[in-house]
């Protein structure tokens, strides 16, 4: 073969590679994400990138908008009859995506299934713990649905995006095992396939009702197929983006932010997300159960520093565990960078001379780490920083063999008890830091279980803020904001919050 | 042969149970508890609620009595369900095995088909400029890291030179229904030609990358083989009675040379076949790899264990097949015959 011969094949060879690669039709818009789905059954899964998928197949009762209020969705409106109360006037003419139509019914399978034991594949779903105090869901008629639950559960609403609703008439016809896997919503996309570990890909259900009239614009969706790719490494998930294989790329960090921006068909959108990170620490052994020297840990981290250096902006500073996107949230100033105040309290804790410690933390707080350790080596305490597995270290902490941990936790709900509790009751699952204050357990229970009373709620909450302020088991840092990769072909989308990529109002320029 | 086979899989049975015991013991000691991880660090989750998944999963009950289940449950064809996707692990490491067989079959095509010729032409022509250059880049091959090598390839092919796709196994749109699992196999058996060489495209990078080393480590062993085996006093007597070059080279010297390769590509492949972790994650390729890291991580007990089987299973299938192909090899070596 001679030279122009094989210029000639290669040629072609490339353009055939190349055709191939854009053979896929108009309006597919296709997100980059870390994880697949675990399951397509939205009551079998604890999983964040499971819930991101399914969003866009089902629908909840109600759903949140991208700057956090609660409103409806499936469900016209509710109101709530006693204390224990509450009842949904649900949608007319809402189908699932083989044509059925969409009835009280469904709501009370999909209650039942998630709160009662054993309701699937002889399991009990995980997702249960979502919707706790509720026990029970009764038709009232078509299209409404009493729920009850065991105490007065004010925050319920909030609680209700995560529950998705499932097709009664589907599953007890296919089963549990083949819903799973081939399943039908309401939702704006219907399932199209699933290759598992690959991607996940989804259709424009053209029947769709509109979804919520509070987030407009109401309609189908605008784009004809969705794909979820699974991409885990965030390197290969960038350079999907840039080279045009997928249009949004989730979980972005920051340093990386620079290559796409540098991008010029490629933008970086950011949202305040729901993690509250902290130092914690254990306030059951000395030095640390002295409260004097946790505030003084509080005033010799320089936070605003960190902010700007490490996190380069994108975090908001609070002063206790609550992000100030939630309507309970107490506006109180956080005890600031005062490495002389710190000091002060440490000699008055009889600590003048320092001590040592190891702040423990996952590898990707390994940067803020070691600058929070010079900060502390800056007001004469010597600390280190200790890498683990997470596996491991969550239980060395919840065993309170550790005295400092830097992390994080994640409020999607936004409401008090869903971080206060497991990071600050006693004994609970995340309470790392050993607290215990029956004054802070006291109001929880006041606004949890005692009353509905949105101004008593309230106060409540106020008080139990100033309460963990004072007492600082950790000290609080920030909540940091969500990065995303996105391509500028794309049109009307917004993070969210709650890490939901929600793709019904989403359109693609050409 | 055959009784020496039956020898063998009784042998491997002792192997399997003690397998399946030290790492049941070390999951069971490893420190990390599988029902909090999965519960992940956000939200309230009652301790009743933990309580009853345990139960479910059977963690709350003793050692020996876990390991019995797990043991009656192999012997019944039942690996037990996984914690994190609470489907069957059976399914969930089946589902699997395809995307790493096919990756790593095409990964050690790549490596014997380039590593083989390259070795054979060092040994014969030691110390000339091929040599040099192709020890050099045996040696690049061994040291680059699949992580990085993966990304090099991405960089140049998929956003610079937009001719490959950048991860994944296979477009959506080729019309390709998976069957068997072994994408190019069910394009072909589907006479879908759009979708096979959609297939290749997407297997091209990863087995390139995952091939290196393999391809670097073959290409020395031949190499130091061939060189001891060229310079026996058969071969010199080969050479004596007129017996073309070539043919001293490839039927008499190669043949016996490849003996220490086989051994090496046989337990190189048993690597390769447990799925390579670093280049599965670069390229998004849905293998075994990924999913027993995965299972670590979350300390899914059922699924690690379920895992591990398959791992000592495929080594002592590729040890005894190794073995096999001694005889092939070296007629002086036979099993199953008294010498």
């Amino acid at each position: 073969m001679n030279h122009r011969k094989m210029q000639c094949l290669a040629m072609v060879l490339v353009a055939a590679l190349s055709v191939l690669g854009l053979a896929q039709e108009a309006k597919t818009l296709v997100v980059g994400i870390e994880a697949d789905a675990l399951t397509l059954d939205p009551g079998n899964f604890r999983h964040r990138e499971t819930e991101t998928i399914l969003r866009n197949m089902f629908d909840g009762l109600v759903t949140r908008t991208p700057d956090g209020r609660i409103v409806p969705e499936l469900a016209a409106s509710w109101e709530r009859l006693s204390d224990t109360e509450w009842v949904f006037y649900l949608r007319d003419g809402v189908t699932w995506h083989d044509g059925a139509p969409f009835t009280a019914d469904d709501v009370v399978f999909t209650v039942e299934r998630t709160v009662k034991e054993g309701r699937i594949s002889g399991m009990t779903s995980p997702r249960k713990g979502l919707l706790d105090p509720v026990i029970d869901a009764v038709a009232m008629g078509p299209l409404a649905v009493k729920l009850i639950t065991s105490v007065p559960f004010a925050a319920l609403p909030s609680f209700l995006p995560h529950t998705l609703i499932v097709p009664k008439h589907y599953i007890e016809a296919v089963g549990d095992e083949r819903f799973a896997a081939n399943p039908i919503g309401t939702g704006p996309f219907r399932f199209v396939r699933w290759d598992k570990g690959q991607q996940v890909v989804m259709e424009r259900y053209a029947a769709y009702y509109g979804g919520s009239t509070d987030i407009p614009p109401v309609g189908p969706a605008l784009v004809d197929r969705v794909i979820f790719r699974v991409l885990p490494e965030t390197s290969t998930r960038i350079a999907a983006l840039r080279a045009g294989d997928i249009h949004i790329a989730t979980r972005i960090p920051v340093d990386l932010i620079p290559e796409i921006e540098a991008d010029v068909n490629l933008t970086v959108m950011s949202v305040r997300g729901t993690r509250s990170a902290f130092l914690e620490m254990n306030v059951n052994q000395s030095p640390f159960d002295d409260v004097r020297v946790r505030r003084a840990i509080s005033y010799a981290i320089d936070v605003d520093l960190i902010i700007e250096f490490i996190l380069n902006g994108l975090a908001t500073p609070i002063p206790t565990i609550m992000s100030p996107d939630s309507p309970f949230y107490a506006p109180l100033t956080p005890y600031g960078y005062d490495p002389e105040k710190a000091k002060a309290l440490l000699s008055a804790a009889g600590y003048g001379a320092g001590f040592t410690v190891t702040i423990d933390t996952q590898p990707h707080f390994r940067d803020v780490a070691l600058v929070i350790a010079e900060m502390l080596r800056d007001v004469g305490i010597d600390a280190k920083v200790q890498e683990w597995d997470w596996g491991i270290l969550q239980g060395e902490l919840l065993a309170g063999r550790r005295m400092m941990h830097l992390g994080d936790w994640g409020n999607s709900t936004l409401e008090p008890n869903d971080i206060m509790i497991p990071k600050l009751v006693t004994r609970e699952r995340g309470n790392f830091s050993g607290y215990s204050s029956r004054v802070l357990e006291g109001l929880i229970d006041l606004a949890e279980r005692v009353t509905v009373d949105p101004e008593v709620r309230r106060v409540a909450y106020q008080i139990a803020q100033q309460v963990i302020y004072d007492d600082a088991p950790m000290a609080f840092l920030w909540v940091a904001q969500e990065s995303y990769g996105v391509s500028r072909k794309v049109v009307g989308w917004e993070p969210s919050p709650d890490s939901r990529i929600n793709l019904h109002d989403v359109d693609l320029a050409n | 042969m055959i009784s020496y086979l039956a020898r063998r899989l009784v042998q491997a049975v002792p192997v399997f149970l003690g397998v399946t015991f030290v790492v049941f013991l070390l999951m069971y000691l490893t420190p990390g508890d599988p029902v909090e991880l999965y519960m992940g660090q956000a939200g309230i989750v009652s301790q009743e609620e933990m309580a009853r998944i345990r139960h479910e999963f059977g963690l709350d009950r003793p050692f020996l009595e876990q390991y019995g289940r797990f043991l009656w449950g192999i012997a019944r064809g039942d690996l037990g369900r996984s914690i994190v996707h609470r489907r069957p692990v059976a399914e969930l490491i089946g589902e699997r095995i395809p995307a790493t067989l096919e990756l790593s079959l095409f990964a050690a095509l790549i490596a014997l088909l380039v590593a083989i010729p390259a070795g054979v032409v060092a040994a014969v022509r030691r110390y000339s400029l091929l040599d040099n250059v192709g020890t050099l880049l045996s040696l690049v091959g061994v040291s680059m890291p699949g992580f990085w090598l993966g990304l090099i390839l991405i960089i140049f092919f998929s956003v610079t030179m937009r001719v490959l796709p950048v991860a994944g196994r296979m477009a959506y749109g080729t019309g390709l229904e998976p069957q068997t699992g072994f994408l190019l196999l069910d394009a072909l058996l589907q006479g879908n030609g759009r979708a096979a060489l959609d297939v290749l495209r997407h297997l091209a990078m990863p087995a390139l990358a995952m091939s290196a080393g393999m391809m670097a480590m073959t290409m020395r062993i031949t190499r130091s083989s061939l060189s001891e085996t060229i310079g026996q006093d058969y071969v010199r007597t080969a050479r004596a009675k007129g017996v073309p070059e070539g043919r001293v080279v490839v039927r008499h010297a190669l043949r016996n040379a490849l003996l220490p390769v086989v051994t090496a590509v046989a337990l190189n492949l048993g690597a390769l076949l447990g799925g390579n972790m670093v280049v599965e994650t670069v390229f998004a390729w849905p293998g075994l790899g990924q999913r027993v890291v995965d299972a670590v991580k979350t300390r899914d007990f059922p699924l690690v264990q379920g895992c591990v089987l398959v791992y000592a299973l495929t080594y002592v299938v590729l040890n005894l097949a190794a073995d096999l192909s001694y005889a092939f090899l070296n007629p002086r070596i036979s099993h199953g015959k008294e010498g």
